[in-house]
């Protein structure tokens, strides 16, 4: 065997391994936005291992717009599918794309499969607000400290700094809640839409849709905002209970990325959340974040433009 | 010729005094019946001689949800059952015609694909109203605020399910296309009649929606039945804001003023069934 070639070959390994090293998982994690021709593009992308996940959208309270994101991690970057569905849950079109980090943006180019589409690039940025306020609980952004972010300036001044906590205006002291019926047997056909929580410009959107034979969603809410904004899966029906994940990628409460683990109940339009538990923090005494919603709407009626 | 005067006469006089016997307030309102193990509501808007109104099976589910069309004659009240699908499309009809009897509404007609006529039995609830507009009115905290611009309106835009705030005294506002026009009822908790109201008389105005809802029976302290809640609606991201001024009240010059409440919707008509699909 060649001298040159055996020396050669580490060189190379080593050179493969500082690129994979160089795209951490954080770097590209969680939301990303652009605008073009005056139409919003948003990609969340969920990633454990190697495996990447997530959502598309465009004006993201439009339910119609949710598409589902399937792809690889990889030294050189994300290359990924952007799977748009029909209510069935059959494939209307796919998106093919990759995306890798340049500066302090995400570079998107592919190829639309939407009629007319064809090849696009895009330069992708966090947004620049940083999280919405939520809640009263200290909260967190990427990059955290100790964490392997390589992009910071990706994210910003907001990316280290607390999420600025408070009540919202006018809020009151938490109703008792009485369940309104008996729990209802649970089938894909009656969660698939959209369910609220709350009315006003935060109020809280769970898109539920069948994408093939499973069922899979997003939560946003402002949902003009990334950060604002996760993907749902790991949807389990059981008789009248039902169970589902909600990842956090880069926003959240505790170390990131982690996911919300809901067990839940229907009963006369409202979805009771009975049991919201991080997977990032040891068990906690009681059901943790329980909360009502309403729906579902369907897709189509959340279509206002 | 002056017989046929005295006859006309006393047939004018029969048919006032009739109509006098046949009083609204005994009928107008809402009444119970089972059919098949399923409790129905039948909701009676009076207004001279017409008579409209609203009836449901499992009136939780908006798909039971039919429209009463009829008249208060001499002989007791006839009306038509119409049933609609989601666009409004008639698909079926009950023809029915009824007599008051020891404070019992009886019955009596045909249902279009049913062979046998129909007899039924409907009394009046024994419960009271639910709940009613507390001392000193409805009262909203924190107000509404606009936070994105009303949306154009149609009526596919508007038809559906609309939900106020959760719990079991939620209330449910069902919109139906009946025809080239649209219809509906409000109930909540809804198997109970006092707390079942139709609503009618729908406008469309660019982003503007007005309807009324019908109130026959009591309802709190300050009411005055019957009367109606005149409704003005605006829609923006899933949130019907709703303002509402009783017609025995002036609206009041400052619209921000009005007692007002925000639903959520809508929901399809077929989302609405409780048993698994």
């Amino acid at each position: 065997m060649n001298k040159w070639i055996m020396l050669a070959a580490p060189a190379a390994l080593a050179a493969v391994a500082q690129t994979a090293m160089a795209l951490d998982a954080n770097d590209v994690r969680g939301g990303w936005e652009t605008t073009v021709d005056g139409i919003e593009h948003v990609y969340e992308f969920s990633i454990r291992g190697d495996k990447v996940a997530g959502i598309a959208c465009g004006a993201c309270d439009d339910a119609t717009t949710l598409a589902f994101i399937d792809g690889r991690l990889d030294p050189n970057g994300i290359t990924f599918t952007v799977r748009h569905v029909r209510d069935d849950g059959s494939t209307a079109y796919q998106d093919h794309a990759t995306a890798l980090i340049e500066g302090d943006h995400l570079a998107v180019s592919g190829r639309s499969g939407a009629p007319g589409g064809g090849p696009f690039q895009w330069a992708m940025h966090k947004d620049p607000r940083g999280p919405a306020p939520a809640g009263t609980l200290p909260g967190a952004a990427l990059p955290q400290v100790g964490a392997p972010a390589a992009n910071a300036a990706a994210y910003g001044p907001n990316g280290q700094a607390p999420v600025p906590f408070g009540p919202p205006p006018g809020a009151g002291p938490a109703r008792v809640w009485q369940q309104p019926g008996p729990w209802e047997q649970l089938a894909p056909a009656k969660l698939v839409g959209v369910w609220f929580i709350g009315t006003g410009p935060n109020k809280q959107y769970f898109i539920i849709r069948k994408v093939g034979g499973q069922l899979l969603g997003m939560v946003c809410g402002p949902c003009s905002n990334p950060y604002s904004m996760a993907a749902l899966d790991g949807f389990r029906l059981d008789g009248d209970t039902l169970h589902f994940n909600i990842d956090h990628e880069d926003w959240g409460f505790g170390k990131l990325p982690f996911h919300n683990m809901v067990t839940a109940k229907v009963t006369r339009d409202e979805m009771r959340f009975l049991s919201v538990v991080q997977d990032n923090l040891p068990p906690q005494p009681g059901p943790g974040f329980v909360v009502s919603l309403t729906g579902p709407v369907s897709v189509e009626a959340t279509a206002i433009r | 010729m002056k017989r046929r005067m005295w006859a006309l006469t006393a047939l004018v006089l029969g048919s006032a005094h009739s109509a006098f016997a046949l009083d609204a307030a005994q009928l107008r309102g809402g009444w119970v019946t089972e059919i098949n193990g399923v409790r129905h509501i039948y909701q009676f808007k009076i207004r001279g001689e017409k008579l409209t109104g609203v009836t449901c099976g499992d009136c939780y589910d908006a798909r039971t949800l039919a429209f009463i069309d009829g008249a208060i004659g001499q002989d007791g009240v006839s009306f038509v059952v119409t049933h609609v699908d989601a666009a409004g499309e008639t698909t079926g009809r009950e023809r029915l015609r009824g007599t008051l009897e020891n404070g019992e509404l009886l019955l009596s007609g045909t249902a279009s694909g049913e062979a046998r006529p129909v007899q039924l039995k409907l009394q009046r609830d024994p419960r009271t109203p639910n709940g009613g507009p507390p001392p000193g009115g409805f009262k909203i905290n924190p107000p509404y605020r606009q936070w994105a611009p009303w949306e154009q309106l149609t009526a596919v835009k508007v038809a559906g399910v609309w939900l106020s705030p959760a719990g079991p005294n939620k209330q449910y506002f069902f919109i139906k296309r009946v025809g080239g026009k649209l219809l509906g009822m409000v109930c909540g908790p809804c198997d109970n009649p006092y707390n079942l109201f139709p609503l009618d008389n729908f406008v469309i105005r660019g982003d503007t929606l007005t309807f009324d809802i019908v109130h026959e029976q009591n309802f709190g302290p300050r009411a005055r039945p019957p009367f109606l809640n005149r409704t003005t609606d605006h829609i923006t991201h899933n949130e019907m804001q709703m303002k509402v001024v009783p017609s025995f009240q002036q609206a009041p010059a400052d619209m921000s003023k009005m007692f007002a409440f925000v639903l959520e919707g809508p929901l399809t008509i077929s989302s609405e069934a409780t048993d698994s699909q």
